[in-house]
């Protein structure tokens, strides 16, 4: 990198605008990049094996969708932490099980935060939790789940790739879900 | 290359919780500088890097043998030693940060690590200047019946310097009980052993002295902390001074943080030669070997990821030391 400089700033990113006249494809010309929080994503399923999905509104794409729990590492927080919390905070679920998988980009092309992905096995409501944001929490199976990727209803394509390393990493299936 | 590495699964001996203690601390030594690569081109890092990478099996299984009592010092090429000694990521990355939240309140950088109050007392730039320091540990340690042992890291080229003979000599003369870790990677920058001493063997000379000299040429962590426990034996038995040398390899240039096969004074065929041979590569087959399964070490290997990534997401946001900071630690200060 020659030169950078922050050309504009929000709460929650920057927009970085840099010189990489080393690189033949960007001689002479600018290139910007997100700078953004880290993340984490949590793939929590319940005691009897049900995946915890929430339904809420996203401004960027100006609808509903179903997601897994998300959400930004805060500055002082750990991945673990922040796991723990974001599940929490959205689905008023506790899971004392949390196992850290892998961690990777979600946009290498402009975007250089970190996405770190957590399987939480065993998650138990807390009766007392009082939602603060306007989320549906859904409770489906592995073969549910995948009836709704594949029917275009769910699109968090990071959770498709926890999928796999959550069937990596453990004994679960829930690439090849048996119908339930 | 690395001579006396045994492939032999049945002679797996170690406890499994040493093997995994120690492999953990190779893992985080490696990934941390992976780390600091990825990093460094954002020059958020003002820190010139002399990467540990390759050797860190001396460090790793040098300190984890010492403990947090016995003391260390070593050259600039602190990373291996000051995260073998300490586990303490969130004060490495402050520190290479430049930050408040480093050890050093950001003012050392990556060739002056040190956390004294955890073994760690200093490390140098200047070549062989820390071994009297080091001496002079042991001479304190041996005065107040402490039961430490000082142990100064060296490359070879420390050997060169008259200063490490006359530490040396001292420590002999004085039965001084400290460990001399000579990290021999046959290189002074880029100038070779045989351009530069007029000898033919560090440890044939070496041994002329009354000390006890222990020679291996491996990249087996557990090899390392085993001759080390040995080393702290003798010097305890004998009250003489033990002189370790241990050949290894550098894989990446004197200083930065790329490699330099193309600079012309050594072959990538070296490199591939010892990379075989890997540390971290071989205690994890070891622990394999042991009946860990692969999503077991991964499990631990994605903890330490996200705890070197936490602390330098920690590093990046910490303030800056204030100008009044710049003259607090430089001389001693009564309590």
């Amino acid at each position: 990198m020659d030169t950078s400089e922050v050309v504009f700033e929000t709460e929650w990113f920057n927009v970085e605008r840099q010189r990489h006249d080393g690189i033949k494809a960007l001689q002479n010309k600018p290139y910007y990049r997100i700078n953004a929080s880290d993340g984490v994503i949590v793939l929590a399923m319940t005691l009897d094996n049900q995946i915890i999905l929430v339904d809420q509104f996203r401004p960027a794409l100006g609808c509903r969708t179903l997601e897994i729990p998300a959400g930004a590492i805060d500055p002082y927080e750990s991945p673990e932490e922040a796991a723990a919390r974001e599940l929490y905070e959205e689905t008023g679920y506790i899971c004392e099980n949390i196992t850290p998988l892998k961690n990777g980009q979600l946009m290498a092309s402009r975007l250089n935060a970190r996405l770190f992905s957590f399987l939480a096995v065993g998650a138990v409501l807390d009766s007392s939790y009082v939602s603060k944001e306007d989320i549906k929490v859904l409770l489906v199976s592995p073969f549910e789940l995948k009836e709704y990727i594949l029917s275009n209803q769910f699109g968090q394509y990071a959770a498709i790739a926890l999928l796999v390393l959550a069937d990596w990493e453990s004994d679960l299936s829930l690439t090849r879900p048996e119908v339930s | 290359m690395p001579k006396n590495i045994s492939r032999n699964r049945s002679a797996v001996i170690s406890s499994e919780s040493l093997s995994l203690d120690l492999y953990r601390k190779l893992y985080m030594t490696r990934r941390a500088e992976e780390f600091i690569i990825e990093y460094y081109h954002e020059d958020d890092m003002k820190t010139p890097m002399h990467m540990s990478m390759g050797e860190e099996a001396i460090a790793v299984g040098v300190c984890h043998a010492l403990g947090l009592d016995n003391q260390i010092w070593t050259s600039y090429r602190t990373h291996a030693a000051f995260l073998a000694k300490t586990e303490d990521t969130e004060q490495f990355f402050g520190e290479l940060y430049g930050k408040v939240t480093g050890v050093s309140a950001g003012k050392a950088g990556s060739m002056h690590l040190a956390d004294p109050s955890k073994g760690y007392m200093a490390a140098s730039a200047v070549v062989a200047s820390i071994l009297p320091s080091a001496v002079g540990m042991a001479f304190a340690n041996k005065s107040n019946a402490t039961g430490h042992i000082s142990c100064v890291f060296f490359g070879d080229g420390a050997l060169d310097e008259g200063v490490f003979w006359e530490s040396l000599n001292l420590a002999c003369v004085m039965d001084l009980p400290v460990l001399f870790v000579c990290e021999d990677n046959r290189l002074s920058v880029h100038t070779p052993t045989h351009i530069r001493q007029g000898y033919n063997s560090i440890t044939d000379v070496v041994s002329r002295f009354s000390c006890t000299v222990i020679q291996e040429s491996t990249t087996d962590v557990e090899r390392i902390h085993t001759i080390t426990k040995e080393a702290m034996n003798t010097i305890h038995t004998t009250r003489k001074p033990v002189f370790l040398h241990l050949e290894c390899y550098r894989y990446l240039e004197h200083v930065g943080i790329n490699e330099d096969f193309d600079a012309g004074y050594r072959s990538k065929e070296e490199y591939e030669q010892w990379y075989e041979w890997d540390c971290v590569k071989l205690q994890r087959e070891r622990l394999t070997n042991q009946g860990f399964s692969s999503a077991d070490l991964r499990k631990v290997e994605s903890v330490i990821d996200n705890q070197l990534l936490t602390s330098i997401r920690k590093a990046q946001a910490a303030p800056f030391p204030q100008p009044e900071e710049l003259y607090r630690g430089v001389f001693y200060e009564a309590d």
